[in-house]
């Protein structure tokens, strides 16, 4: 079997073998790698980066303003009632609408409200 | 068992990282000692970058190839603390690195069927004489081995030995030396066809 050395240095023949220590290339790859090793040690860890991005996120959950209830959403729609209302719903279709002929918004319930605003929100249908 | 870390008693001189062996550097390069770790790169980057450059990397990738495997080691200092020996995992770090490097090369390149005659060619090649045609059917043969011929002849080359090897790619020291058999009769057989 041929485990010998002349058939590793025939191989380094045909492939090149390592490179001497003085050789400006190994030289350059000392450097680099040293350089590279010092700003990696030097870089900061990722832990107080992602603690500090958990902390954040958790104080703009905190401090995030309180969605409207459903019957406010509502109730701002319904009272900016769009002109196309009086042109495009004739009664029975506004009559579709629970509470839409009781104008007291006051008296509606919440259902009611979100599902005239819902009507509203869909637009003209013709 | 790990190798004790080199200490030194109060008033004596800190040994030269140059008289200290490759486990001994492990451990004051996973402290923080950059003279340890240079001296690590001293030793083992001319093999790294000539192994690179066998594999058919340009000198840039070689170098970056070695850079970074240099680097790798280093980051794993939990391991680095109880290497007892570096050149196995360093070499087979550097492998793979080389490996995916020149994968994404011939990827770039589009050039998978003729990367052999843009392998560049190596110094001591061209001083000590294998001819164009010769170097085309070697690497033309190589280039039909089996990952594993490949491997271990890479390794070879790069100064490990069988043992290294075996540890290197998780296999055992006779199967390497039937796949360096192998691999080297059959790179002989198709360089010596036509001469």
């Amino acid at each position: 079997m041929s485990n010998r050395d002349d058939d590793v240095e025939w191989l380094r023949r045909h492939l090149g073998g390592p490179l001497p220590p003085e050789d400006p290339l190994v030289q350059r790859t000392v450097a680099r790698a040293v350089a590279r090793a010092g700003e990696r040690r030097r870089r900061a860890p990722w832990w107080p980066v992602l603690a500090l991005a958990a902390t954040a996120g958790l104080a703009v959950l905190m401090l995030r303003p309180t969605e409207p209830e459903p019957r406010e959403m509502a109730l701002v729609v319904v009272e900016e009632e769009p002109a196309w209302v009086e042109e495009e719903l004739d009664d029975d279709e506004m009559a579709d609408v629970p509470g839409w002929m009781e104008p007291g918004l006051d008296d509606l319930t919440d259902d009611e409200l979100v599902a005239v605003s819902t009507r509203l929100k869909e637009g003209p249908r013709s | 068992m790990p190798p004790s870390a080199p200490t030194r008693p109060w008033g004596t001189v800190a040994p030269s990282p140059t008289a200290l062996d490759d486990a001994q550097l492990c451990q004051l390069s996973a402290r923080g000692d950059q003279d340890a770790f240079a001296e690590l790169c001293r030793r083992h980057a001319g093999a790294l970058v000539g192994m690179a450059r066998s594999m058919g990397l340009s000198d840039a990738d070689a170098s970056d190839v070695a850079q970074e495997a240099l680097c790798h080691v280093l980051e794993k200092r939990h391991l680095l603390a109880t290497v007892t020996r570096l050149r196995g995992w360093l070499y087979r770090v550097a492998l793979n690195l080389a490996r995916t490097r020149a994968r994404t090369e011939q990827r770039r390149s589009r050039l998978l069927t003729d990367r052999a005659h843009d392998v560049p060619v190596p110094q001591e090649a061209e001083a000590q004489g294998p001819s164009p045609d010769e170097l085309a059917r070697f690497r033309a043969a190589e280039s039909q081995l089996s990952p594993r011929q490949r491997d271990v002849v890479t390794l070879r080359c790069a100064g490990l030995s069988f043992a290294e090897v075996a540890r290197a790619l998780g296999t055992t020291e006779n199967a390497c030396k039937v796949h360096f058999h192998n691999a080297v009769k059959r790179l002989k057989e198709a360089v010596e066809k036509n001469t």
